[in-house]
């Protein structure tokens, strides 16, 4: 079939001494085989504990995921481990994602000896194999973390990710902590190992610039809540929710000659924490009126296949 | 006359085993009112320097080798300890990258701003609150918060706080290190707004320290690229990026992936900054360069006047070599 | 096109970064750093000077640690007998090297037993949490509430003299204090991704505690092992010293103290020579150790 993953109102709540944190609230989408799906949004969006959710290294507390069509929410442990072989994660930090006393082979070799998949033989095989995979020099095969740079280590965490050769990845801001030189490198070999095994990212980010041409559909996330999906080239031409038009302004672009609309967002985010039930955007909208202070928007199909959560979506755009 | 001249800095961390050449030979000017951007990655040594022009190197192990560095007309490298210290803060100030470890977590808000305008200027504790509670609306920030701590603040707001500490005795030069790196993008986009505001409404020139070109695009007047110690790259704004001619400056353009591009593909440079330590003869650049040739690697490369107000440090570039 | 591919063949240049920049093992920063501590040199030469005493203490002396003499007894130090003899005419000097055996053996294999079933609490409370954590961590309270010296009196007193037995006893005191270590350890560790990592490779609970968890909780309990077995030393001399722990004539500091004390208006040697020795000796260990603790220390990375 076509589709991959599928989530429906996924909710993940942690409960906090101040009170109940809201991370994830109430997000659907659907992924098909082979496309990327970039999630965009600022600090305490969300998007970090949407990936893990996603992939069951969290446990949601509502909602339901599907995973090739089959409900994959409430499977026991046992099943959950053998989820493992077909959606896997790249961390962010290559330093703390990496066990300080393990060198490069070990690290790599890690998830083929959890399950016992291959001899000895064959698992040197595959390791030297997923090193050339993601451009890792052999001869680091025996080097430890503190050794290479953050782009080596960063390749030894998509090695290991992929060691399992699995479907489904979640990039969960993989070049965020590089060097601006080193993150194209990274970049671009994750478009070509995407490219290479048909493989399907959730690629999470706060920076849309780096997924505007890796990613098909793009999510943007705010305050645990969803406020805009559809196709990457339609978020960046034809934005539509009051934040992401604030979030386009407001990223730098090194050309000194780009003209757009200035819009400079006011004020702070609003606390996940026992959220109010009101749009979460309210207290930094220029458009916010009464109704947005006192309903919660409703997600909706505002133009084909975009997305929108706003109740003055279509007075704001003319629609 | 230049507010700043940096003439030949060299600095250097003699360590156990070798010495990391830091910065190297680096020349800079800033003009009153002017801001300039100072490019590049992690450890091409732009920290090093704007450390060093305020003499906050720690030494040992690290040494201020050569250089002058030319303040209205007066060299601090030459100054004495309270001389310095009593620009620190007040004629020259600094803010670094990190707001959340720059703030100290046991004083209110207002008691640190007040701190550094009592400390420099002749006025009471009532005049100095007055002024710290002025400061904290110039940077948009309630006055009536004065009395509160720092961790009732978001980063955004204690980056704000760190801003009215550095611009409260109106010094002449910021020097800002990453100073919204650490900030969320819309947030970002607040401090910078902010920033460009109040230096225009006090005059303050700007050393803007980042690896954000497009940070450098909204807010500076000129920019220097910097690579392995050395500025490789330099002048105004206008030239610099409409006609990037140092094959750093073309690869930083070329991997960056930005909002006004349509790219299929990025396209990185190759390879590592060599290790400061270990610095190659000749170019610094060339083990990654596309353009290279075999005389790279035998001369030590100059800063070569390619057109008006725009500096190469490339044998290649001048005269349109490529 | 597979352009990072091409990168890395390229570095087989020699003047690349990577072989010119210095590689160093874990262990040598370690070293190195503690090589830089003057009082961490002095303390590890104490103990290295102490330990090579009692093993090669047939070949240093060449008295019988039990070789009575009532000819000589009591006898200030000379050239014969570098600090003297005691009351029953034996070379103090040689029941000193002897003694140091059994202290020594006594502390390491206490400080062992603390270590292993601490390390086995701290460990499974750290990692799991909750519930489990709360109990272990509570048991561990009461365990740290009774004075250890007291609970190895106790011990002591119930299973009676003797190497093993003394060792027993002075072994569950620390068994709080390490658990503790280590729990906190575990929990420092817990924060960091790559454990998040393993178990998104499939690792089961008991191999990340194994292969993950553990190999990185060396450090503190190599520091806190070093500290204890100073106190452990002192442990056995006060437990002999007190008539419990090991008895006469097996030769022990502590109980050529607890004797030394009849004589000691008149004759100092019995008293002085053993309380110099475990001064010396925990001096040492407390030194050492403090100097690996902050050689080990990752903050002072530069």
């Amino acid at each position: 079939m076509d589709e991959l993953l599928r989530v429906e109102h996924l909710k993940k709540y942690f409960n906090n001494p101040g009170g109940m944190l809201h991370a994830v609230d109430d997000i659907s989408f659907t992924i098909k085989k082979g496309d990327v799906l970039g999630v965009v949004g600022e600090s305490g969006c969300g998007k970090t504990t949407l990936g893990r959710v996603v992939i069951k290294l969290l446990e949601p507390t509502g909602g339901k995921i599907f995973y090739e069509g089959k409900d994959i929410t409430d499977i026991g442990k046992k099943a959950n481990i053998e989820l493992r072989k077909e959606m896997q994660i790249i961390f962010q930090d290559p330093y703390s994602s990496l066990n300080p006393r393990l060198h490069v082979f070990d690290l790599i070799a890690d998830p083929l000896k959890s399950f016992r998949l291959m001899g000895r033989s064959a698992r040197k095989d595959k390791v030297f194999e997923l090193m050339d995979m993601v451009g890792l020099s052999r001869r680091f095969a025996y080097s430890y973390p503190h050794e290479l740079d953050g782009g080596r280590r960063q390749r030894i965490g998509v090695a290991r990710a992929l060691a399992l050769s699995p479907k489904f990845i979640v990039c969960d801001e993989p070049v965020s902590s590089l060097d601006v030189s080193i993150q194209a490198q990274i970049l671009n070999l994750l478009q070509d190992l995407q490219k290479q095994h048909q493989l399907t990212y959730i690629f999470v980010t706060h920076d849309l610039s780096v997924v505007k041409h890796i990613s098909t559909d793009i999510l943007v996330m705010y305050v645990g809540a969803m406020v805009e999906k559809c196709g990457a080239k339609e978020l960046f031409e034809k934005p539509l929710h009051p934040y992401t038009k604030g979030l386009l302004a407001a990223i730098p672009v090194p050309n000194i000659d780009y003209v757009r609309e200035k819009i400079v967002l006011q004020g702070e985010l609003s606390s996940p924490i026992n959220p109010k039930s009101e749009c979460r955007f309210a207290n930094r909208c220029s458009y916010a009126s009464d109704i947005c202070r006192r309903e919660i928007p409703v997600y909706e199909e505002v133009l084909p296949k975009h997305f929108v959560t706003c109740h003055r979506v279509r007075e704001i755009n003319n629609l | 006359m230049n507010l700043l001249e940096i003439k030949g800095l060299t600095i250097q961390y003699a360590m156990r085993a070798n010495t990391i050449h830091a910065v190297n030979n680096v020349d800079l000017t800033i003009a009153p009112g002017q801001t300039l951007g100072l490019v590049g990655e992690t450890g091409a040594g732009k920290t090093t320097t704007a450390r060093g022009i305020l003499r906050l190197i720690q030494t040992p192990p690290g040494k201020i080798v050569s250089g002058e560095v030319f303040f209205e007309g007066r060299d601090l490298l030459k100054m004495s300890g309270a001389e310095m210290r009593a620009i620190r803060g007040k004629s020259i100030s600094m803010i670094f990258q990190n707001p959340m470890s720059a703030l100290n977590p046991i004083l209110t808000i207002g008691e640190q701003i007040a701190e550094v305008i009592h400390l420099h200027e002749k006025c009471s504790k009532k005049e100095a609150a007055e002024r710290s509670r002025n400061m904290l609306k110039m940077v948009g920030i309630r006055p009536e918060r004065a009395g509160e701590y720092p961790h009732q603040f978001s980063g955004g707001m204690k980056q704000r706080v760190v801003i009215a500490i550095a611009l409260a005795c109106s010094p002449k030069l910021l020097i800002a290190d990453e100073p919204t790196t650490a900030l969320d993008v819309t947030i970002q986009a607040q401090v910078l707004d902010m920033m460009r505001a109040l230096k225009n409404k006090l005059n303050t020139s700007m050393l803007l320290i980042t690896h954000d070109l497009g940070v450098v695009a909204e807010t500076c007047d000129a920019v220097a690229i910097m690579y392995a110690g050395e500025i490789v790259e330099y002048g105004s704004l206008e030239r610099v990026f409409h006609n990037p001619k140092h094959p750093y400056t073309l690869g930083l353009f070329g991997s960056i992936p930005s909002l006004d591009k349509v790219v299929e593909r990025l396209s990185p440079i190759r390879g590592l900054m060599p290790e400061p330590s270990a610095l190659p003869k000749g170019c610094k650049f060339k083990e990654r360069c596309d353009y290279s040739c075999d005389d790279c690697e035998k001369e030590e490369q100059v800063l070569r006047e390619i057109e008006l107000n725009h500096t190469v440090r490339c044998m290649r570039a001048e005269g349109g070599g490529f | 096109m597979l352009r990072h591919l091409v990168k890395e063949k390229k570095e087989s240049n020699p003047r690349t970064p990577e072989d010119m920049s210095v590689k160093k093992a874990l262990w040598q920063d370690v070293l190195a750093r503690f090589l830089k501590n003057k009082s961490g040199i002095v303390g590890f030469s104490i103990v290295v000077i102490m330990i090579l005493l009692i093993i090669f203490a047939p070949v240093i002396t060449r008295f019988d640690y039990d070789a009575q003499s009532f000819p000589d007894r009591l006898l200030y130090p000379s050239a014969l007998h570098p600090f003297g003899t005691d009351n029953f005419g034996r070379d103090l000097f040689t029941r000193m090297l002897y003694g140091g055996r059994i202290s020594f053996m006594i502390a390491f294999i206490a400080t062992l037993i603390s270590a292993a079933i601490g390390t086995v609490f701290g460990s499974v409370a750290g990692y799991f949490g909750g519930v489990i954590d709360m109990i272990i961590s509570r048991f561990l309270d009461i365990l740290m509430a009774i004075p250890s010296l007291l609970l190895a009196i106790a011990i002591s007193a119930a299973l009676g003299s003797g190497p093993i037995n003394t060792a027993l006893a002075l072994s569950i005191g620390g068994i709080a204090i390490s658990a503790r270590i280590i729990r906190a350890t575990v929990m420092a560790i817990k924060t960091n991704e790559y454990i998040e990592a393993a178990k998104a490779t499939g690792s089961r609970n008991l191999r990340i505690i194994r292969k993950h968890i553990l190999p990185n909780t060396f450090a503190p309990l190599l520091v806190n092992a070093t500290m204890s077995i100073g106190g452990s030393i002192m442990g056995i001399a006060g437990l002999s010293f007190i008539g419990l722990g090991v008895k006469p004539p097996t030769p022990e500091w502590g109980s050529i103290l607890n004797v030394g004390r009849e004589f000691i208006r008149d004759f100092w040697p019995m008293t002085v020579f053993p309380a110099l020795f475990i001064m010396l000796t925990i001096f040492g260990f407390n030194l050492f150790g403090d100097a690996l603790r902050d050689a080990l220390d990752p903050r002072l990375k530069d």
